[in-house]
């Protein structure tokens, strides 16, 4: 009984872990729709399902081959019970009874003396104890409790009662009783036949339920089996489509690792995979080739120790730590970075690096792509010292042209005066004749000179004049009137139509729109023979404009050539500049002037027609100032304060006379600290300051001025005999307004004045203005010298300069070492011989008061230059001509 | 497969179940000595017929008597029965006769003969009961004598061949016994 319970726990045991997996695949398939039943039409997601399902049979598996040991064993069980049942041997017991009674009853027969009896009282005992077994025996309820066996025991049990009453008796009585006891068991060997006959089909029907029984559970078993083999089938068949596709994979796998393989051996850029201690787990060829390592001696090292130079190894140690640390790259992911690399050969050379790093799982590799830029550097240095070297080129040249200018210009003027004394000398015819063509040719290589002077500062961003009002209607005639004599030279007309009816006086920079047209008009005369050549000024179509066209019946340009007339020495084309004069840079010059009024040029031309150049500048005309106004004011009424600041005696005492001719008032200062008390004491409506001057220099002087804002809104001119642009730059930048350039002229000075005084009125005095006419007349500097300061003072200052240079030159050649008075006395003779307009002079004596102290004294270009100057000067000492 | 096992087994305990229903010939009766206790169990050498022990109950009662609980399929409820351990019969024997006994048959009072493995007597075994819960047993009762197991104590009791080896009505031992 036991065991069957246990045995239906056992099946009922299945049902309850089969339903498990039952449900979690109910789970899974309510999940699919919403989560990869779309991806698992697509091909990729074939993996996916064979998963679930690999994984199900992994879990169905198990519990079917549990369950069919489970079932095995109970078989075994089962056959075993059939071999050993509990059930005894039933029949056996059952015939036994029948055998007893047989038994019993021939016992009963043979019978024939009393001594007999006892085998028959045994023989019922045993009968006895048979039924009881019946009656007692668990193995027999079922026979008890059936119907037909229930009654047939009763009965057995009955008879054996009255058995019992005619055995258990003395053996006398037992004798008398054997008929009766025979017919007893007459009527009981039915009964125990039909009791054992109900043994056996009870038997039979017992081992057919136990059949029947084990057949289910065969039954059930070989279903279990069945789906064990199902799985296991359906398991190898998971694991085949899982094999192909792994062995797939692998040769996908294979075939892209080859191609990358390929790609990072061909690869011109050193490819590394470092790991996160630094060791290099690969290496590709482009790395042995930059780095000079072999791939063996390469993979396994430190990266550091091996292409990392000394000196930037701890900076990459502390980013690399800083990068694990905090995961925040500099270098990391942050394309190409320029560093330096290390090769075998211990070469440090320049690299570009590119790192990236690589996360797979909890491995972290850094990817670094290096290029070898080394050539590249090179190329890149190479070129830029070769723009260097051009615009150090460009520089000279342009110094040199400054210097060059400078230095022709000095000689020049001299020789230009010679000229001019020469016709004081009462030549005669012929003469004359050389003389004039002596002077033409001087004053255009002085013009030339001139014009790459003004170029070249014009390219040094100098445009230092600043905007003011001028009566623009007498300007221009003044130019005009000013060229008109070249103009007929070569039979031309010149004539200015002037449109500009409501006012003449405009706000603008003067000198350089004197300097554009001037130009423009120059380059008329020059291309014009017998023609006209007209002056147009007239409102601009756009307002504050002023438009000036210039026109010829020339030559004519080639439209070819029309866009390059403004570039610089463009003389050099044939059908422009053949048999005219000129450095070909007086258009450059105008361009740029132009430029820097922020107006335009253009030029119309057609060949053998003429030209037609048109200046659009920006000019706002000035309505208040009306010449009647300025013609009433006396000339003292206009007279300004102007503080003259020069420590050369000669050259301070000249200037002084040439403005208080002009009618200002004059005060003197001998030296930068001087000057600065003067503004201390006084206020000035101008200020002209020498640069180069003892102790406090001119820059010194302005910048204490300006500090101590003892000159407010007054402009201080820097007066200098230096030209270059360079010094302009310096001086502009130290707060001058301008630069004048000395020796500087009457009627220039009488300009700067008017330009830069305070509320000075722009009424330039007649007188100055006729000798003004030519800019470039090459008049001598001692002739305005004498001019200014009267013969007799002029002599006398000549006469000392004289004398003082000589004595100057005697001491220098005795002495071995320039002593501070000599430098003191070098110095103030250059400042003179400067006002003369000697400039070789100055620049001989400048050179001497630079000396450095230790260097030996070589005052030869001094001695030289004064052997040509020292004859000019003394004819101005014989020929007091200069008395006007 | 299994069925086809299944059914041999099944026709060969039937065929063993016949052929002990067959060897059921020969009657023994038990002695009974007058004047004396009556032997109720005789152990006699097989093939000889001079007995080796004679044990009436007063003998029996003289061993080490033991007692178990159990059930049984023959009866209703658990059974006690007290009696002497076949091993100490066994170990009597080799004690008085200096015999070690290497097979034993147990035979009924209705000639029920069965062979009973030495092995069965040993400590906790096979036991020769004479009182069931505390009665002795009549002959009408399964007694006097009858061999029993503690069926309950031990699974492999409580099997076919051993319920076959559980002879009640028992009056002699058949013993192939050699001296030492």
């Amino acid at each position: 009984m036991q065991t069957s319970q246990q045995g239906q726990q056992g099946q009922q045991k299945p049902d309850t872990e089969t339903a498990a997996p039952v449900g979690r695949r109910a789970a899974l398939s309510g999940g699919w729709p919403f989560g990869t039943r779309s991806a698992a039409l697509t091909a990729g997601d074939w993996p996916r399902t064979t998963k679930v399902l690999f994984f199900l049979s992994l879990l169905i598996l198990p519990l079917l081959a549990v369950q069919a040991v489970r079932m095995g064993l109970e078989v075994v069980h089962r056959l075993d019970g059939l071999s050993t049942a509990a059930t005894d041997n039933m029949q056996w017991v059952l015939s036994q009874a029948e055998v007893e009674h047989l038994k019993l009853q021939s016992e009963t027969l043979l019978v024939e003396e009393p001594a007999d009896l006892a085998n028959v009282r045994r023989q019922f005992d045993l009968y006895y104890s048979r039924i009881n077994t019946f009656v007692e025996g668990p193995l027999f309820a079922d026979m008890r409790d059936s119907d037909r066996g229930g009654k047939v025991l009763r009965r057995l049990q009955a008879r054996r009662a009255t058995l019992v009453e005619l055995i258990d008796v003395p053996d006398a009585q037992l004798m008398q009783n054997r008929a009766e006891i025979l017919a007893q068991l007459e009527d009981n060997g039915d009964e125990v036949r039909e009791l054992a006959l109900l043994g056996v089909s009870m038997q039979v029907k017992g081992a057919e339920g136990k059949r029947l029984n084990l057949f289910a559970l065969l039954s059930r078993m070989a279903f279990v089996v069945v789906a064990l083999v199902a799985a296991l089938a359906i398991t190898a068949l998971l694991l085949g489509g899982m094999y192909r596709r792994g062995r797939d994979l692998a040769r996908e796998r294979s075939k892209a690792l080859s191609r990358m393989e390929a790609m990072i051996s061909s690869s011109l850029d050193a490819i590394l995979v470092v790991d996160r201690e630094g060791t290099i787990l690969a290496f590709n060829g482009a790395a042995e080739t930059i780095f000079g390592y072999s791939r063996d001696e390469a993979i396994g090292a430190s990266m550091e120790r091996l292409i990392i130079p000394p000196h930037l190894r701890a900076a990459h140690r502390v980013g690399m730590d800083r990068y694990w640390q905090t995961s925040e790259p500099r270098l990391v992911g942050n394309g190409r970075v320029q560093l330096e690399g290390l090769r075998k050969s211990g070469e440090v050379f320049p690299v570009e690096v590119s790192l990236s790093v690589s996360r797979s799982q909890a491995d972290l590799v850094v990817v670094s792509y290096i290029r070898d830029i080394s050539d590249r550097i090179a190329a890149e240095e190479a070129l830029r010292r070769a723009r260097d070297d051009a615009l150090a080129g460009e520089q000279a040249k342009a110094n040199l042209l400054t210097v060059m200018s400078h230095e022709m210009r000095t000689p020049l003027t001299g020789i230009l005066g010679a000229v001019d004394l020469l016709h004081l000398t009462d030549p005669d015819e012929e003469q004359l004749r050389y003389l004039n063509a002596m002077q033409v040719s001087g004053e255009l290589l002085l013009n030339h000179v001139n014009d790459i002077l003004q170029l070249s500062s014009l390219e040094a961003g100098v445009a230092s004049e600043e905007a003011s009002a001028f009566d623009l209607r007498q300007i221009l005639d003044g130019l005009i009137e000013s060229q008109k004599a070249a103009a007929s030279n070569r039979g031309n007309q010149l004539t200015l139509n002037y449109h500009i009816k409501d006012g003449d006086y405009v706000v603008g920079r003067m000198r350089a729109l004197q300097q554009a047209l001037l130009n423009l008009i120059g380059n008329a005369i020059k291309f014009t023979n017998d023609g006209r050549i007209t002056v147009e000024v007239e409102h601009s179509a756009s307002p504050g404009q002023i438009a000036f066209h210039v026109s010829d019946t020339g030559a004519g340009i080639a439209e070819q050539d029309q866009k390059r007339i403004f570039e610089d020495f463009i003389t050099l084309d044939a059908s422009f500049g053949r048999g005219s004069e000129g450095t070909g840079l007086g258009l450059a010059i105008t361009r740029r002037i132009v430029d820097s009024l922020g107006g335009t040029i253009t030029c119309e031309s057609e060949l053998g027609e003429g030209s037609l150049f048109t200046l659009t500048l920006p000019l706002t005309l000035e309505a208040k100032q009306t010449p009647e106004h300025a013609q009433d004011r006396p000339a003292l009424e206009h007279s300004a304060r102007i503080l003259v600041v020069e420590d050369n005696d000669i050259n301070r005492e000249l200037l002084q006379k040439m403005l208080q001719n002009q009618g200002h008032q004059v005060t003197a200062a001998a030296g930068g600290a001087q000057a600065v008390e003067s503004c201390r004491i006084q206020q000035f409506d101008l200020v002209l300051m020498d640069i180069s001057m003892p102790e406090v220099d001119g820059i010194e002087a302005i910048h204490r001025i300006r500090a101590g804002q003892l000159a407010e809104g007054v402009e201080i001119v820097a007066l200098t005999a230096h030209t270059g642009p360079e010094d302009h730059a310096r001086i502009l930048a130290a707060g001058f307004a301008e630069v004048a350039t000395k020796p500087i002229s009457g009627p220039d000075l009488a300009a700067l004045v008017v330009r830069r005084a305070k509320g000075a009125p722009a009424l330039i005095t007649s007188a100055p203005q006729a000798t003004n006419a030519d800019p470039a007349s090459g008049q001598s500097d001692i002739t305005e010298f004498f001019e200014t300061l009267g013969p007799e003072r002029a002599l006398g200052f000549l006469q000392s300069f004289i004398a003082e240079v000589a004595q100057f030159i005697t001491e220098i050649q005795a002495g071995t070492e320039l002593q501070p008075a000599q430098r003191k006395e070098a110095h103030r003779l250059a400042g003179s011989a400067a006002v003369l307009g000697l400039a070789e002079l100055r620049s001989a004596l400048s050179d001497i008061e630079m000396l450095p102290t230790d260097a030996p004294l070589a005052c030869a270009a001094l001695a030289s230059n004064w052997q040509r100057v020292k004859p000019l000067l003394e004819a101005h000492l014989i020929q007091p001509a200069h008395t006007a | 497969m299994k069925r086809w096992k299944m059914l041999f087994s099944f026709s060969f305990l039937c065929g063993l179940l016949g052929l002990l229903a067959t060897g059921d010939t020969g009657m023994a009766r038990a002695e009974t000595q007058p004047g004396q206790e009556p032997v109720l169990l005789t152990v006699t050498q097989e093939g000889g017929d001079a007995p080796l022990l004679r044990l009436s109950l007063q003998d029996l009662q003289g061993f080490d008597v033991e007692s178990f609980t159990t059930a049984t399929i023959w009866t209703t409820g658990p059974q006690e029965f007290t009696g002497v351990p076949l091993v100490d019969i066994l170990a009597r024997l080799q004690q008085e006769q200096g015999l070690k006994t290497t097979s034993i048959k147990a035979r009924a009072v209705n000639d029920y003969m069965v062979e009973v493995p030495v092995s069965d007597a040993v400590e906790g075994g096979a036991m020769i009961a004479f009182q069931r819960n505390g009665k002795l047993m009549s002959l009408r009762d399964k007694g006097p004598l009858w061999v029993v197991y503690p069926y309950d104590s031990d699974a492999a009791y409580r099997s076919e061949a051993v319920y076959s080896r559980s002879v009640w009505q028992l009056d002699r031992l058949i013993v192939e016994a050699t001296p030492q």
